[in-house]
């Protein structure tokens, strides 16, 4: 309990159990939504995009059992997961008081936005760097699938692996993740012709990997530590973290411009700063 | 042959009593009294109280014929007795207040005859164990006094009582073994009043005797051949008591003097003044019937198919011919004569005289006359079993590998163990040898799958089997305990449910069938005559479930069983 301008301050419950469940549980769950691909909205995935083809509902062990083709060549499914390096903290759903929100975002060392009254909080602070890959498909070859992974979701494939899975037969096998927090994109690709069911593609956060990723080009929003881990070149302070930005500071802003503190959902991983015009 | 058993005192078995107010025993068939014609009207009001009882008192085994015989004879009255099937009241091992109950009954139907001025015969038999001075019915016991004052109080034109009063050893049975009293002569002594007569099937300082060979006590078994015709001496057509008597003395005598236990004389006492021959039954009327020509001498063994009940064993000599009052059916006769032995298939039809002429035997083997008459023991027509056990094995498949594959586990009650419940109706075909229907339910599996948002998938199903099998049993001790092996095919039934935790999604149910095959091992403990228990190891084979990939599921496995089983 924290004695903030007079008023007592709890910690709501929900907001309790986000931060606790986060420091318990973040490296066992399952990585990806519906990795059994049960859940269907009309003829697509509700949890998967298809980025390019079709995709059709097909029984696999048991026909009420369903798994999914890749029926056109090409064709993509992706999903992404994982946290970004920040983001606005959803006060009500965690039973935030609006009056409270300033003083949490404080208790939490976030960045407080007065004109909206909300708060930017770093909600990805670290984890397991290594994944899991558990997958059950009946692939030919000519199908040439390929799990494709990109780090930070910023558009650009990091690792690619063929999907070496035929008959039903479980394989596994591990990927090492960037050392750094943020978004992944999994993406399955179907290059060729020829029959391509997957019928459970799980991902687990594990710490069997030997090694993890270097990967010095973060994109924007992303946690840092210097300039020369981002793309951009530049690590900028947001409040009690850094992340990769457009500018650190108002110098190498143009004209009736400012670096601001920016959130943009075009960048994904967080809240970065870039130079905009100022109000 | 009955075995030998230590000497045991002096008992009795078996007591045919007629109305008397004179006492004397006739050990002597040929001084048994020659009777006249009876005075009784045709249409004579005729009731029978027939009673077996097979359990023992305390320190006393189990009969295993007595009630069996009770059933043998309601049957005969019934058949050849002219006694309507409604007034045969036959009680299997009554307790003492329903026997009192029965009397009571019996006393107030015959009543209403005697109100109305009509004759009326009353038959009363009884067999089971018995004490010098009380019948036994199981833990209790019912006094001769009370009996004797039951049947004082008929107000019956003629009484006719059979007691069979016995206690056995555990192979030849000795009927009665209570070395301080003597059954038959306190029996006959206590119920020799006005109104009563008694014939027993031993004399006083006598034991009697069960016969595995023929399922029945000897006294009744041949006194039951006697009323199907076998003893009717002057070919009317009626077996009289006298003749009744006369035939079940010798045979019973020739039967029972080569056991090691002794001879067992009937006897029998009437005062039937008066009166003249009572008849007993009526062989002549019945539909059915087998004749042996006069020409053909020798030993028979005749044994009615159906159940290998041993329906008669005399001695035939030359000279004049002789006819039994069979049901309808299919017998087999073993004719010993003439320096050979024939093995002849019977089959009397429903109305007719079936005539046995060698023509229609094969001649066969000691031998195989010896395994012929080994197999006329005990025996039963339909059996029925329900148990329950456990199943274990046949649990992993490649059909829950796959499941295992994506990603369903054992649910919280599926353990390598199942409840196996068992059923089966058994039909005895041959000796040794009978086909079941069998019902089992094999097991109940269930499999789940949890995801992240909570969301379960539930794959459940359960598989039964019902099939035939074929059963052959060996007796292993007495009649008590059976060993059998059987083995069969039949149909496995799986149903399968797939019920999928998103609402928007229907439960799934599946009916897959497939072929089962089972064998079995198992001991019979028959305790009683017709009821006992079983248990059984086996294994079934039933690969019923099949997925769409191809794998297949043994829902079968080994399982062990026990139960309760009867049998008629």
């Amino acid at each position: 309990m924290t004695k903030t301008n007079g008023k007592h301050l709890f910690v709501p419950s929900a907001l309790f159990a986000t931060l606790l469940s986060s420091l318990l549980f973040s490296g066992c769950e399952e990585d990806v939504e519906d990795p059994s691909f049960q859940a269907w909205c009309g003829d697509m995935l509700c949890s998967w995009d298809t980025e390019t083809g079709r995709i059709a509902r097909v029984g696999t062990w048991h026909p009420s059992d369903y798994g999914v083709e890749l029926v056109e060549t090409p064709t993509i499914l992706s999903q992404v997961t994982g946290k970004p390096t920040s983001e606005l903290m959803d006060a009500e759903a965690l039973e935030v008081d609006p009056d409270d929100v300033e003083s949490t975002c404080n208790l939490f060392e976030g960045l407080y936005l007065p004109d909206t009254n909300e708060c930017l909080w770093q909600v990805s602070t670290g984890g397991d760097r290594c994944r899991r890959f558990e997958v059950t498909a009946d692939v030919a070859d000519t199908a040439q699938v390929q799990i494709e992974v990109d780090y930070g979701a910023d558009g650009s494939v990091d690792y690619t692996q063929p999907m070496v899975a035929s008959g039903w037969e479980p394989v596994s096998f591990l990927i090492s993740l960037p050392e750094w927090p943020g978004l992944v994109r999994y993406r399955i690709h179907k290059r060729g012709e020829g029959r391509a069911v997957i019928a459970h593609f799980g991902v687990h956060a594990t710490n069997e990997c030997v090694d993890v990723v270097t990967v010095d080009e973060r994109p924007l929003g992303v946690a840092c530590d210097m300039g020369s881990q981002c793309a951009s070149d530049v690590c900028a302070s947001i409040a009690s973290w850094q992340a990769c930005s457009e500018c650190a500071d108002d110098t190498g802003c143009g004209a009736g411009e400012t670096c601001q503190v920016v959130i943009d959902d075009a960048h994904p991983n967080g809240a970065y700063r870039a130079c905009r015009t100022a109000p | 042959m009955p075995r030998t058993l230590p000497s045991l005192g002096p008992l009795c078995a078996a007591l045919l009593v007629l109305t008397a107010a004179n006492p004397a025993l006739a050990q002597d068939p040929q001084a048994a009294p020659r009777l006249q014609r009876v005075d009784l009207a045709p249409d004579a009001h005729a009731y029978a109280l027939v009673v077996g009882s097979n359990p023992g008192g305390p320190g006393q085994e189990p009969l295993a014929f007595a009630e069996r015989d009770a059933e043998r004879m309601a049957e005969v009255l019934t058949e050849l007795g002219h006694y309507p099937a409604g007034r045969v009241d036959l009680l299997r091992a009554p307790t003492r207040a329903q026997l009192t109950s029965a009397l009571r009954r019996l006393r107030q139907r015959v009543s209403i005859h005697d109100a109305r001025g009509e004759q009326s015969v009353v038959f009363f038999y009884y067999s089971g164990h018995a004490q010098s001075q009380a019948l036994r019915l199981g833990g209790e016991e019912f006094p001769l006094s009370e009996l004797r004052a039951a049947i004082d109080a008929l107000p019956s034109t003629l009484t006719l009582v059979v007691l069979d009063a016995c206690q056995s050893g555990a192979y030849s049975r000795v009927r009665g073994t209570d070395p301080a009293a003597d059954f038959s002569h306190n029996s006959i002594q206590q119920l020799q009043t006005r109104g009563v007569a008694v014939m027993a099937s031993s004399s006083g300082d006598e034991l009697s005797q069960e016969s595995e060979r023929l399922s029945a006590g000897y006294f009744t078994h041949h006194l039951l051949v006697a009323l199907r015709g076998v003893a009717d001496e002057n070919r009317d057509g009626r077996v009289a008591l006298d003749e009744a008597y006369r035939y079940a003395y010798a045979q019973t005598l020739l039967d029972t003097s080569r056991t090691a236990v002794g001879g067992q004389h009937v006897t029998l006492d009437t005062n039937l003044t008066g009166h003249g021959a009572v008849a007993l039954t009526y062989p002549a009327r019945a539909s059915a019937q087998l004749e042996l020509p006069a020409a053909l001498e020798g030993q028979l063994l005749i044994t009615r198919t159906r159940g290998d009940t041993v329906m008669a064993e005399l001695d035939k000599a030359a000279g004049a011919a002789l006819r039994l009052a069979l049901p309808a059916g299919r017998y087999h006769v073993l004719w010993r004569g003439e320096g050979v032995i024939r093995s002849c298939s019977v089959t009397l039809p429903a109305r007719g005289v079936h005539v046995l002429s060698a023509s229609g035997c094969e001649e066969i083997t000691e031998e195989q006359a010896t395994a012929r008459a080994a197999d006329s023991g005990p025996s039963m027509a339909w059996g029925a079993e329900l148990g329950f056990g456990f199943a274990m094995e046949g649990r992993d498949s490649d059909y829950t590998d796959r499941l295992d594959d994506f990603g369903y586990q054992p649910g919280f009650f599926d353990w390598n163990w199942n409840l196996r419940l068992s059923a089966a109706v058994e039909r005895q075909i041959r000796p040794h040898l009978s086909v079941l229907l069998t019902f089992d339910s094999l097991e109940s599996r269930t499999f789940d799958r949890t995801f992240v948002d909570d969301s379960e998938d539930t794959f459940a199903w359960r598989a039964w089997a019902v099939g035939v099998q074929l059963r052959g049993t060996l007796p292993l001790a007495g009649h008590w305990l059976y060993g059998y092996a059987q083995g069969g095919a039949g149909l496995g039934i799986a149903r399968s449910r797939f019920n999928p935790g998103r609402e928007q999604d229907p439960t799934n149910v599946q009916v897959d069938y497939g072929v089962q095959l089972s064998a079995a091992l198992g001991l019979r403990f028959m305790p009683w005559a017709h009821a006992g228990f079983y248990l059984q190891g086996s294994y079934t084979f039933a690969p019923i479930l099949q997925n769409d990939l191809g794998d297949r599921h043994d829902s079968g496995g080994v399982a062990i069983v026990t139960g309760l089983r009867v049998q008629l």
